[in-house]
């Protein structure tokens, strides 16, 4: 049952710090596309809604490929931080950004669309900063949509099995997250814990979910 | 006030003004169609059309300046209440002009500060921007059709508090369809026209200019102005006196602005006879010529009176046109209800 727990805590600490890391890269990224007019619009936008449909496994295996050491996007992590992004818990956050990034940038991109810009207006000419524009209107004005990216972005980090699996391997307290774990119970025909992880599981993207729906239904009574 | 402004708005539409408002004068009004670009030349004063290019001698030595700006529909943070938009302006204020008390009175918007934005009505919505654009502590206020929503009585009011602060030095250009609320408080007043400022000039002198252009024909109105008389037993009356072309007039509704008055006169509301005076209950009688006479429409003449350089109209009906047998030059007594 331990390293259930620690395949527990390993994944809640993925599913956040990949969100919130997710987000300081989502946000300026969909307010960009927002305001860009390009014929290019619709590549950039299929590229970054390419995980959707793509099979995690053919992420996972791009990704890792991406990672070793004789290509540059590892070459580059390891000149930076003197370690190898695969089969570790910084190249599972790496992966699961890349992953889940369709599920942040969509929401943000579709706030910053629907944004009345004359509020963005008033607030400059009341002489707000353009950091005070995005704290005091923007955020609150987009809250509900930034609320379902990272909710969406976090459900979706903790469900994930196929990139995790490429690039993570199944390695307990650095790799081996919940779905894997699951799988490896599994695997090992031991139903009883394979059962409790995956019940949990679904209980939590439930709630999640609920509280997600639950949440949007108050944002648009205001 | 000068201003000249270039702004490209798209292939088929650009503003070109030029414009050189009399005198030093702090509220100017702004009028004309929809679409002539008025709105648009406020964007650009505000600093809000980065490829316009302008130059506004009210901006001049003035380079930290803020330009308030109250868009139509008020546009109130809808995610903070009435009084959470106010006291954002207030802490981002540029200085400390106006206190909270004097706006929220002068805005007649006390009742309203602890409602939801989302509860408030349109016109509501506009005072209580107002309210926030003065509290940000503005050198000059842009105001974009700001009382449209407005009732004639709560429009009068903020009319007149607006005067009062632009007589203690605020600097205020408003757009108006109403181009009486705006011959009636404001010191100029500029006419736009397909992107191009038409007329640039005193507002009785637009309201004339505009008459001879066949503008506002149906709704034709006199501006008539003068020093105040001191009449104290008028006041149980509800009603001031003034001295106009050396004529005593009435008014009950005219802006106040010190001793001046200002009353404006319906063309629809005057009617002409030959009699110096008479018995009518018609309180104001206005001895002028006739000046031109206009092309007869709809069976109804308007005719242009004339006092110096102080201009009336009358619109009355073919039939006693035709009867009366008025002409060019002739003298008469214009009459019209003290309102």
């Amino acid at each position: 049952m331990d390293s259930d727990w620690t395949a527990v805590l390993l994944t809640l600490r993925l599913a956040a710090t990949t969100s919130l890391m997710l987000m300081l890269v989502a946000l300026p990224l969909a307010w960009w596309l927002a305001h860009w007019r390009h014929p290019l619009k619709n590549l950039v936008q299929s590229l970054i809604a390419l995980p959707l449909v793509l099979p995690p496994t053919v992420l996972g295996f791009y990704l890792l490929v991406a990672f070793s050491p004789s290509h540059l996007p590892g070459q580059l992590w390891a000149g930076l931080f003197d370690s190898q992004l695969a089969f570790s818990f910084s190249g599972l956050v790496v992966g699961s950004m890349v992953y889940s990034l369709p599920f942040a940038v969509q929401p943000l991109y579709t706030a910053f669309v629907q944004l009345d810009y004359r509020y963005l207006e008033v607030s400059k000419t009341l002489g707000l900063s353009a950091f005070a524009r995005f704290r005091r209107v923007v955020v609150p004005l987009c809250r509900p949509y930034f609320v379902v990216a990272l909710g969406l972005t976090f459900a979706h980090t903790v469900g994930e099995f196929g990139v995790v699996l490429m690039i993570g391997g199944n390695i307990p307290g650095q790799t081996q997250v919940l779905s894997i774990a699951l799988y490896d119970h599994v695997e090992s025909l031991d139903y009883d814990r394979a059962h409790l992880l995956a019940f949990g599981l679904l209980v939590f993207s439930f709630v999640m979910l609920s509280l997600l729906y639950r949440f949007n239904r108050k944002g648009s009574a205001e | 006030m000068k201003l000249a402004l270039e702004h490209r708005v798209n292939p088929d539409f650009a503003l070109s003004i030029e414009a050189r408002f009399p005198g030093e004068r702090h509220f100017l009004g702004l009028s004309g169609p929809s679409g002539a670009g008025k709105s648009t030349l406020l964007r650009v004063l505000a600093g809000l059309e980065k490829q316009a290019s302008y130059h506004c001698s009210w901006f001049e030595d003035m380079p930290d300046r803020r330009v308030g700006l109250v868009f139509q529909d008020g546009l109130l943070f809808p995610h903070l209440s009435a009084r959470e938009n106010l006291a954002l302006a207030m802490r981002y204020r540029k200085q400390p002009h106006y206190e909270w008390q004097d706006v929220v009175e002068g805005c007649q918007c006390a009742h309203l500060l602890d409602k939801q934005v989302s509860a408030l009505s349109g016109g509501e919505s506009q005072r209580v921007a107002l309210a926030r654009a003065l509290l940000n502590g503005p050198d000059v206020l842009l105001l974009d059709e700001p009382l449209s929503a407005l009732d004639l009585m709560t429009r009068h009011g903020l009319l007149k508090y607006l005067q009062r602060l632009s007589c203690s030095g605020l600097n205020i250009l408003m757009v108006s369809h109403d181009l009486h609320d705006l011959a009636l408080y404001c010191d100029a007043v500029g006419y736009v026209k397909a992107g191009k400022m038409q007329i640039c000039d005193e507002p009785d002198a637009v309201l004339n200019e505009l008459a001879h252009q066949g503008e506002y024909r149906q709704q034709q109105f006199g501006l008539l102005q003068g020093k105040r008389l001191d009449v104290t037993e008028l006041d149980d009356y509800g009603c001031v006196a003034f001295e106009c072309q050396g004529q005593t007039l009435y008014c009950r509704t005219g802006a106040l602005s010190g001793e001046q008055v200002k009353m404006l006169v319906d063309a629809r509301d005057v009617s002409l006879d030959r009699q110096p005076s008479n018995d009518s209950s018609i309180v104001n009688a206005f001895e002028c010529e006739i000046v031109t006479v206009g092309e007869v429409r709809s069976g109804q003449v308007l005719l242009e009176l004339a006092r110096n350089s102080t201009r009336l109209y009358s619109l009355i009906s073919q039939l006693s046109f035709e009867r009366m047998r008025l002409r060019v030059g002739e003298t008469v007594t214009a009459r019209f209800k003290l309102r």
